[in-house]
């Protein structure tokens, strides 16, 4: 009774909706309540299905991390410190949960002294190379505009992005590949209104002009597509040889980097289609949301039914996410965006780690946080190399 | 983003609760200060989430019912926390100590506003005079120096005393 009676009152609280009266009573049942366990039930199904409709503000939030670091700036009394590996490991991903939050508001820290002087680093920004049919090469940043013509296409490039006009009926459509460096990221427009954001080391080849009976173009690295619709001419993404994503429509993301063993298509919306021809002919048909991990080495393509879509999309919003990644794989989004090399001369520390943080950062913020999150490191080759050294 | 969902949606729920933006503040404070000192048992990060969760309902639950009269009996608009139990709570010896040392740690500026205010209560203007501040740099530094305190006391004393410990 009076459990039932708690819950009802619960959710009107929640939605607001409480007389005075009611919410006198609310406050005495739980202030009398022997057992919490009813009102913790409450309290995680809210934290499960809310509505988040407050925030906390910035300002809060920098005093809660300050007073945070404030107080474990020295070691507290009652906590012991023996400290095995697994610990450390778990230390340093829980910090990160916290701390990413302080990094993410303060993009720019001011007022912090660093140990040890490093050679710094800026993060990675607009920039591209386009390799034009002929073998030409213009080098592509986000300074100026400019218009060129390639065959009967016409490219406009307009800060850090390309759109391509196809005139009519060019019966010789041409290859173009937009090739974005370590530390780079681009945007293009391809003649039939499709557009492709390419992250940091990675590559599209396109024609100047669809004008067969598909759309075909190829990737490597990193790319999101937010394809024109066209149902008379299907779109085609060839990751390699045997591995490719037939689109009916649609927003994905392809992470199929060569360093990487696994080859992502994580759909946002609409359809895509996933063949895999190595070892036997494989196809998935993904839903929003879901996401197909190829595996060229074991010859095998796995579906992934929920895939947390903001973990995948954070390098869209200019963020890099570490949720439940290793620090091998940190590293690689760090040594692709900062145009660092990464060497684990020993054994590769097995650290899982959450949260995440902005991309927008030069590199000292990046490693002051791993360095807080005892990961030892060292930086040579005037800022060029990164050698983790625990 | 990943962090900034999981404080959102804490703040979120300790705001619904308690109708107060400061308390919404102080209990995100007290769950990611946990967070922090049970990172020594914490072996699989993978199930943060879970973790989390679990971690703020106890809290959060604790913390609504130990200042029940407080949230559910005041006119709902009344955002201030009194200090009576604190101050009480922090006057006895154990924790005064802590307190003193909190207050020696604080950045000079932080500790004198913190010490004219709370010591000698002063309103905000009177001590943004006496120091040739502004009263917004008073009430910024106030804001900050209470929540250190308020960290620096939790990490010492602990998750049980903290419920009752409403020091800002």
């Amino acid at each position: 009774m009076n459990e039932t009676r708690l819950s009802y009152l619960f959710k009107k609280l929640l939605d607001q909706s409480l007389s005075p009266a009611e919410k006198e009573e609310l406050g005495m049942l739980i202030e009398q309540q022997r057992d919490d366990a009813p009102l913790e039930e409450l309290i995680q199904q809210a934290l499960e299905d809310a509505p988040v409709e407050h925030r906390m503000d910035d300002q809060a939030t920098r005093q809660v991390l300050d007073a945070i670091r404030f107080a474990d700036s020295e070691p507290a009394l009652h906590v012991s410190h023996r400290r095995s590996w697994l610990r450390t490991a778990a230390a340093a991903a829980v910090f990160i949960a916290v701390a990413a939050t302080a990094y993410y508001y303060w993009p720019v820290r001011s007022g912090r002294t660093p140990v040890v002087k490093v050679e710094d680093v800026q993060p990675g920004g607009n920039k591209a190379l386009l390799t034009l049919a002929d073998g030409r090469v213009v080098a592509l940043d986000s300074s100026s505009t400019q218009t060129m013509q390639q065959g009967a296409a016409s490219i406009h490039k307009q800060g850090g992005q390309l759109v391509y006009t196809a005139a009519r009926n060019s019966n010789q459509p041409e290859f173009n590949t937009l090739r974005t460096p370590r530390g780079g990221q681009f945007k293009v427009q391809l003649p039939d209104g499709t557009n492709v954001w390419l992250n940091a080391a990675s590559s599209l080849r396109y024609p100047t002009d669809f004008n067969g009976t598909e759309r075909l173009v190829q990737v490597s690295g990193e790319a999101f597509f937010e394809v024109a619709k066209d149902a008379a001419r299907p779109f085609r993404v060839a990751v390699s040889k045997h591995h490719s994503i037939i689109v009916l429509g649609t927003r994905f993301n392809v992470k199929a980097y060569n360093d990487d063993a696994i080859a992502k298509t994580t759909l946002l919306d609409g359809a895509v289609k996933v063949t895999f021809s190595m070892g036997k002919v494989q196809e998935v048909q993904l839903q929003p949301g879901q996401q197909a991990q190829v595996s060229a080495a074991d010859e095998t393509m796995q579906l992934v039914k929920q895939v947390n879509l903001d973990q995948e999309m954070a390098w869209r919003s200019d963020a890099f996410s570490f949720e439940g990644q290793t620090l091998e794989e940190i590293m690689k989004q760090i040594s692709r965006w900062y145009d660092i090399d990464v060497v684990f001369p020993g054994k590769v520390p097995d650290i899982s780690f959450g949260g995440g943080m902005s991309r927008e950062v030069n590199l000292k913020e990046v490693l002051d946080f791993l360095r807080d999150s005892r990961v030892h490191y060292k930086l040579e080759s005037n800022g060029k190399k990164l050698i983790i050294t625990q | 983003m990943v962090f900034r969902y999981y404080r959102d949606k804490v703040f979120n729920i300790a705001y619904k609760l308690t109708g107060s933006r400061e308390m919404a503040d102080d209990i995100v404070q007290d769950i990611f200060l946990q967070v922090w000192l049970k990172r020594s048992i914490m072996a699989d990060v993978q199930h943060f989430k879970a973790y989390l969760f679990t971690l703020s309902r106890n809290y959060i639950a604790r913390y609504i019912k130990r200042n029940a009269r407080l949230i559910f009996t005041q006119a709902s608009e009344n955002d201030g926390v009194p200090e009576e139990a604190a101050d009480r709570l922090l006057q006895e010896k154990e924790y005064a100590g802590i307190l003193q040392q909190a207050i020696a740690r604080l950045p000079a500026q932080q500790a004198e506003v913190y010490r004219l205010s709370k010591q000698e209560g002063l309103k905000r203007e009177e001590v943004a005079g006496i120091m040739g501040i502004s009263p917004e740099t008073v009430k910024a530094h106030l804001a900050l120096a209470m929540r250190s305190i308020r960290a620096y006391c939790m990490m010492r004393l602990g998750i049980p005393v903290l419920v009752y410990l409403l020091i800002s």
